[in-house]
């Protein structure tokens, strides 16, 4: 299933308390789309869930990461729908073909927030953490696979 | 923020499982001038170390066989006994032997470091925790420990122990705990974490332990996410926690 990829969720905040009604997020859930800037959301759109990952590790391998990070992945189609303006633009990874998969969200309203939310809610999504000993196997595996450039990884995410 | 358990409840077993050794060892931490001694249940063996953790065992020698540090057991079926015979001036004893043997360990040192600590968990109360934004309460954390080592973490499991800690600094703090590059702490942190992990009412809690533990990939930590994933009582977090060791074995 086509679907957007976006850093920077916090898992638990997307976990269905038991007093949750079916369907809805948390409220502070919120905090998740603390990223927003200029009524834009930076997303990027993969195929499958594996690709999903590709894309998350390399828009971490930037910045050091000191513990696991989340992210989430949601149906792209159902976004679509929304009739939200999308606009695709390079990326800024330091993962070529991922950086070619990168579009951003525009003109967003609250009430269309709201309804990514709840999206991103659904079952056919997800929203997890990369543990960060994962994440560091796969910035070293993809550097040597030449998806990542070495220049543009922040060096404590290679370190042992 | 209040001082820590303030009104610390040392229950009996009540649990919705089967506890595991492991469970019973865990940390209960509070200040001990309001320990209530609850009733009902079978006699169980309150044992704490001197650093402050207070923990159940079934039995005196399960207790002892607590490996580490010295300890010092009150049978609380007498407690019970001799707190109907004698009442509030037994329990007042009670808590003066513990508290007595509980101040070997509580220095003006870890006094400081748990006031350090509870002042950052206060703090992000106001906090907007943030990806790629290192929040004051992860900050303090790894300074703590790196500063402190397992003074600075007992100050850590201490606060986090106080109920007055909400889920969402909780989690930040919790989160935080595994990735810290601190050999000495870890098998502590990962004692802590599996604890919270196993124990904790908070699903989100649960989660954030569960994902520290993760960041440790320590033989027990995965032991304890394994545990987890086949018993949590959230199908959601079983899944969760069973896709973390697809993610750390992938």
């Amino acid at each position: 299933m086509p679907s957007y990829v976006r850093i920077g969720f916090r898992p638990d905040r997307w976990i269905p308390l038991p007093w949750l009604p079916a369907g809805e997020a948390q409220a502070d859930a919120v905090r998740d789309f603390n990223g927003i800037r200029d009524n834009e959301l930076s997303v990027f759109l993969v195929n499958t869930q594996a690709d999903g990952l590709r894309a998350a590790v390399a828009i971490a391998s930037k910045r050091e990461q000191k513990a696991a990070f989340g992210y989430a992945l949601f149906d792209s189609a159902a976004i679509n729908a929304l009739g939200i303006q999308i606009v695709q633009t390079n990326g800024d990874t330091p993962d070529a073909t991922v950086n070619s998969w990168h579009y951003e969200l525009q003109q967003l309203t609250f009430s269309r927030l709201c309804e990514i939310a709840k999206i991103i809610r659904q079952p056919n999504a997800r929203v997890e953490d990369i543990p960060l000993p994962t994440f560091k196997n796969r910035v070293k595996a993809a550097i040597a696979a030449g998806q990542l450039d070495p220049q543009q990884v922040d060096e404590k995410n290679v370190a042992q | 923020m209040k001082g820590l358990a303030e009104n610390l409840q040392i229950p009996f077993a009540d649990t919705r499982r089967r506890e595991s050794a492991y469970d019973r060892r865990s940390p209960l931490t509070g200040d001990l001038s309001g320990v209530q001694i609850a009733h009902g249940g079978k006699p169980k063996f309150l044992t704490f170390p001197p650093r402050g953790s207070l923990g159940l065992v079934e039995s005196p020698a399960e207790g002892l066989g607590w490996k580490g540090n010295d300890r010092t057991q009150i049978d609380l079926g007498l407690a019970r006994e001799l707190y109907g015979r004698h009442g509030d001036s037994y329990l007042s004893r009670v808590r003066q032997q513990l508290s007595d043997v509980m101040s070997s360990s509580i220095t003006p040192e870890s006094g400081l470091l748990l006031k350090r600590v509870e002042s950052a968990l206060e703090r992000g109360e106001s906090e907007v925790f943030e990806y790629g934004v290192e929040s004051d309460v992860a900050r303090t954390i790894s300074r703590v420990i790196g500063e402190h080592g397992r003074a600075g973490l007992n100050a850590i499991t201490t606060a986090l122990n106080s109920a007055l800690v909400g889920d969402e600094v909780g989690s930040e703090a919790l989160r935080h705990l595994g990735g810290i590059d601190d050999q000495l702490t870890l098998d502590d942190r990962v004692r802590f974490l599996a604890h919270q992990l196993h124990t904790h009412a908070s699903p989100r809690r649960r989660y954030a332990a569960a994902v520290a533990l993760a960041d440790t990939n320590a033989s027990a930590a995965i032991k304890a996410l394994e545990e987890a994933a086949s018993r949590d009582s959230l199908e959601d977090l079983r899944k969760r926690f069973s896709r973390l060791l697809e993610l750390l074995a992938s």
